[in-house]
């Protein structure tokens, strides 16, 4: 890509060159113009090293690392006997470049290019706050090693097997950043024999390189967060041809998009601990150092193809029909490597299909009135995962045995386990239809009235897996004006409510419905089990439900604009949102947003423009959760 | 629980022509950030029975002084805390002779307090950036 940038500027500037030249030969030559730049950039005082997670301004900017970086840059624009061209180029350092360039050759062909690059500086969690420990006191004698810690053997190293949150950072010291690339070139025929025929081919492509903290749990999974550094590179490619055509009164066009995301990331893969010294635990896990290294953070290969259709007709002048079709596929191509059992669909594609149907229909019954109806209808069917999983029954014997991990999983005459395969259904798979419509009512030049009523149905096919509800049945209504008092002051006001029935809830999501925490009751008499603690004890104890989408929502919207001087112009907006879930237990759900500006322009004179603006923003959500924290 | 967030912006522009040939413009911008959450409450049991020891360990870990105990987890509101101001200014100029030769300088300041730094460490950071071009029209 380094190439590909370098021989677009160094193809511009030479463009460039070139005009700038031939201008002394042709004095009259305004057929083509152009500019070209060239100087520097100095940072007085570069980012720091331990600043280089700063945000605010540098976020996004990549020149604030360096001392001196280069400004070099130009724009030409050519047109002669149906031939245009015009391009531009600024590269200021190798993550800051931006380039485009359009060719037109007596607007048969048409060509057009643009390259960008900028670098996004990543945040580095040093997990803080994952650092909390249990130490029972040595009279309790309940799980106590030894003597209870002091200070001296938190210091040494001794914490781990007493942690209750733990955490491992692997690259403490590096800072993270990604560079994104996105180079997008467009081309389209109009082919002279056949108006109304047009024929295009686009591409893009977008590449991410540069590194990025990635965590993982441990042998203590969630309970010890392990993170390091991975190498980033990841392309996407898009390829799309389209042909659209126009014949009298009908219109169409279809296109195809095949997308290519492929990844050639850092393998990241960790060896887990071992409790060498704690034999009591070996046989509780499902890894440990025992079972070698284990794939984390890895990123699926992916392709994506949609094919879609769109038609239009223009019964007469008054009405129109316009309706489209699209069919899209999304392929997982990365579920058959080395770690099936850990990856899902292990031997098999994942795939995700899905068919989109939309209408609409609209007339103009008079020079004040007009109204559109339209509907949409959109499946979703994605595949199952299947998994794998070695489940343990409760051996015979004292609790801890003396039996490993690794004895576990192998020997079926010892100790006894069996395999499930367990299917997991998509919370994607389902089906919704809207169908709406809306009137437009011209009351004078200055005033006009919209009202709109739309219905729509979710229907998930996998409810009863996931926990959610069959159906969401929603309503929306809307109102809005446009009015125009006179040359100078405009009011535009919109007001929406939504009601949703039922609401989108997790059930059996938290706590009790009357807040009362689950009671705990000590372990089951499957210790070994899977399933052995959590289920019964704290995910069976969850019978309330909870969300963060609402029931119903009031939404507010009035914008203004000004002109109390011929030199003066203001704005002002204002939004309110109010939203409500009452259908879940306990606590209501509820937000509340405030979003308020006003700005003005003056123009005091012909060379002089002054602005000014300001925003006041507000979002409040009001929630209860219920959180099990685990103790040791 | 309660989450809020909180925003000001207030942002300023300047575009003058001194002379034909020669412009100015400037920009500012400052924002002042907050969002916190209230009403965190942990309550707590301990099925085990075992009791929690009151070990100061704060040479260890500042963000939790004492060892295991969900009074310090009634802390955890503040992990989520935002308190921050942020300044971007710019200021250019351009001058343009005859020949079709400009000259151009940029200045930009990027100013960053962060107040509640605490998962991601302190992101603040002052930084400015002084640019100078030539151009060439034709």
């Amino acid at each position: 890509m380094r190439k590909i940038t370098v021989f677009m500027l160094t193809a511009i500037f030479a463009l460039a060159t070139a005009g700038a030249t031939a201008v002394f030969a042709e004095e009259d030559g305004k057929w083509y113009s152009g500019e070209l730049k060239a100087g520097a950039t100095v940072v007085p005082e570069k980012l720091a090293g331990d600043e280089s997670g700063a945000k605010g301004g540098t976020e996004y900017n990549s020149l604030v690392d360096k001392r001196w970086t280069t400004y070099l840059g130009g724009n030409l624009e050519a047109m002669k006997d149906g031939f245009s061209f015009s391009g531009d180029a600024l590269y200021r350092d190798v993550n800051t470049q931006d380039y485009g360039g359009a060719i037109s050759l007596k607007r048969v062909i048409n060509f057009k290019t643009d390259y960008s690059r900028f670098y996004h500086r990543l945040d580095h969690d040093y997990m803080n706050n994952l650092e909390a420990h249990v130490f029972p006191p040595a009279a309790t004698g309940w799980k106590n090693w030894g003597s209870s810690p002091d200070l001296a053997d938190i210091e040494g190293g001794k914490t781990v097997g007493s942690a209750n949150v733990y955490h491992t950072d692997l690259d403490p010291d590096s800072f993270y950043g990604v560079a994104r690339a996105e180079w997008k070139n467009k081309v389209d025929f109009n082919i002279p024999m056949f108006p109304g025929l047009k024929l295009s081919f686009n591409h893009r492509f977008e590449e991410r390189k540069g590194d990025k903290q990635v965590m993982t749990n441990s042998k203590c999974l969630a309970c010890h967060i392990v993170s390091n550094g991975q190498n980033i590179n990841e392309t996407t490619n898009d390829y799309s041809p389209k042909a659209s055509l126009r014949i009298g009164t009908l219109a169409m066009e279809f296109s195809y998009l095949h997308r290519e995301f492929n990844v050639n990331n850092e393998d990241m893969s960790m060896v887990y601990n071992g409790l060498t010294g704690k034999e009591l635990f070996l046989n509780r896990l499902q890894y440990d150092n025992t079972t070698g290294e284990l794939p984390y953070s890895r990123t699926p290969d992916s392709t994506k193809d949609t094919f879609k259709g769109k038609f239009r007709w223009d019964v007469n002048a008054n009405n129109t029909f316009t309706a489209n079709y699209i069919y899209s596929q999304a392929t997982n191509d990365s579920v058959d490597g080395a770690y099936d059992i850990l990856m899902g669909k292990y031997g098999d594609e994942a795939q995700l299909d899905s068919n989109i149907f939309n209408g609409k229909f609209h007339s103009r019954i008079t020079r004040a009135i007009s109204f559109n109806l339209y509907g949409r209808y959109q499946d979703l069917d994605n595949d199952s995962v299947e998994i794998e999983k070695n489940v343990r029954t409760n051996p015979a014997g004292a609790p801890g045995g003396a039996v490993t991990l690794s004895e576990g999983y192998i020997n079926e005459s010892g100790w006894s386990y069996f395999e499930e395969e367990e299917k997991r259904p998509s919370g994607y798979d389902g089906n919704a239809y809207v169908i709406g419509t809306d009137l437009t009512w011209r009351v004078t030049r200055g005033l006009k009235f919209k009202f709109g009523y739309e219905y729509e149905r979710e229907k998930r096919d996998n409810y009863e897996h996931h926990h959610v509800p069959e159906t969401t049945k929603e309503h929306k209504f809307s109102l809005a004006s446009d009015w125009r008092i006179n040359h100078d002051l405009k009011f535009d006001f919109d007001y929406r409510f939504e009601y949703f029935d039922d609401p989108y809830v997790l059930e059996d999501a938290t706590c009790a419905p009357n807040g009362d925490y689950g009671i705990y009751a000590g372990l089951p008499a499957g210790l070994y089990e899977v399933e052995r603690a959590y289920a019964p004890r704290i995910y069976d104890e969850r019978t309330a439900a909870r969300s963060n989408m609402p029931e119903y929502v009031h939404e507010l919207h009035l914008k203004s604009h000004w002109h109390p001087l011929h030199t003066l112009s203001t704005n002002f907006h204002v939004k309110y949102r109010y939203a409500k879930n009452t259908d879940v237990d306990g606590r209501d759900w509820k937000q509340n947003m405030v979003m308020a500006g006003l700005g003005g322009v003056l123009t005091p004179m012909k060379d002089l423009v002054l602005s000014a603006g300001y925003t006041y923003m507000y979002d409040s959500y009001d929630s209860e959760y219920c959180i099990a924290l685990y103790d040791g | 629980m309660d989450y809020r967030t909180e925003a000001h912006t207030v942002n300023a522009n300047i575009a003058y022509s001194i002379l034909p040939n020669w412009s100015i413009s400037s920009n500012v911008a400052f924002t002042l950030g907050r969002g916190n959450i209230t009403d965190l409450d942990f309550n707590s049991m301990y099925p085990t029975g075992d009791a929690k020891l009151d070990l100061d360990v704060s040479a260890v870990n500042p963000n939790m002084p004492h060892l295991y105990d969900v009074a310090y987890l009634n802390g955890m509101d503040k992990y989520s805390d935002i308190d921050y101001r942020q300044v971007d200014f710019t200021f250019g100029t351009a001058y343009r002779m005859d020949n079709g030769i400009g000259l151009n300088l940029n200045y930009n300041l990027y100013y960053f307090d962060d107040n509640d730094p605490y998962v991601y460490g302190d992101q603040g950071s002052t930084t400015q950036m002084v640019t100078g071009f030539v151009s060439y029209s034709f």
